[in-house]
């Protein structure tokens, strides 16, 4: 990762992410247009849906969102299947109507080959579940 | 910085019983001193203590905020870019505290990394 890349993603974390929606946006768009920014963009889509969620945007902000993610994330990351059902679930809770992102990610960790990391994936994902069902 | 604070109460209390000793104090008397050395290292810890002066652990966006400020922010979170704060303000947000860790195993403990 260069070094205007870093930078750029450290004035997006700090400077644009405790400013507002607005120049998170203005920050990503920008991130976007630098040598490399390719191989982040699965890191850009989870930022704007934390960022979404902590400025308390509309379910069709949220879920656009959400979708963009779920359609970048490699699938040859092992990182990704847990943090794929973690951003579903901050969105089903915030939206429960949201809640089929959540289920469906579910499932396709559950045939996934076991691992650590993924049987305590299933086990949070199992806890949202109960806390969307009893209303948080 | 609480560590030193609680190496200062041991020695704050350590001198109070050798001048208890030397003087001939009795034990009611070293017990009082004791006690209030005590309360005044707590209500210090209160005022400073790193701990204490942590957000609530269910205000997701304060705890986020802090967590930016942080080392932890400039730890790489896989290689797609992504940033620990945000996962761990995600995590938060969908179980409704902060985490202590994330899926992975990686910290969540920002106050760790100030």
């Amino acid at each position: 990762m260069s070094d205007e890349l870093i930078a750029a993603l450290h004035a997006l974390d700090t400077v644009a992410t405790l400013e507002s929606y607005e120049a998170v946006l203005q920050a990503v768009d920008h991130l976007r247009t630098l040598p490399g920014a390719d191989i982040i963009e699965p890191g850009l889509a989870t930022r704007l849906i934390s960022v979404a969620l902590r400025y308390e945007q509309p379910l069709e902000t949220v879920e656009a969102h959400l979708q963009h993610y779920l359609a970048v994330s490699p699938d040859d990351d092992p990182d990704e299947p847990w943090r794929r059902c973690m951003a579903a679930a901050a969105v089903a809770v915030t939206y429960p109507s949201l809640v089929g992102y959540l289920e469906s990610e579910r499932a396709r960790v559950a045939a996934m080959p076991r691992s650590a990391t993924l049987d305590r994936s299933l086990a949070t994902t199992a806890r949202v579940l109960e806390r969307i069902a009893a209303g948080r | 910085m609480l560590v030193r604070r609680f190496d200062v109460m041991r020695y704050l209390l350590s001198l109070t019983l050798l001048c208890a000793a030397s003087l001939g104090l009795s034990c009611a008397t070293v017990e009082d001193i004791t006690d209030d050395l005590e309360r005044a290292g707590e209500s210090f810890s209160a005022i400073g203590g790193s701990s204490e002066s942590r957000p609530d652990p269910t205000d997701c966006v304060e705890n986020q905020t802090r967590c930016l400020g942080t080392r932890l922010q400039s730890r790489p979170a896989g290689r797609s870019g992504h940033s620990l704060c945000q996962d761990c303000h995600q995590r938060c947000i969908a179980l409704g505290t902060w985490p202590s860790k994330l899926d992975n195993g990686q910290t969540s403990e920002w106050w760790r990394h100030e």
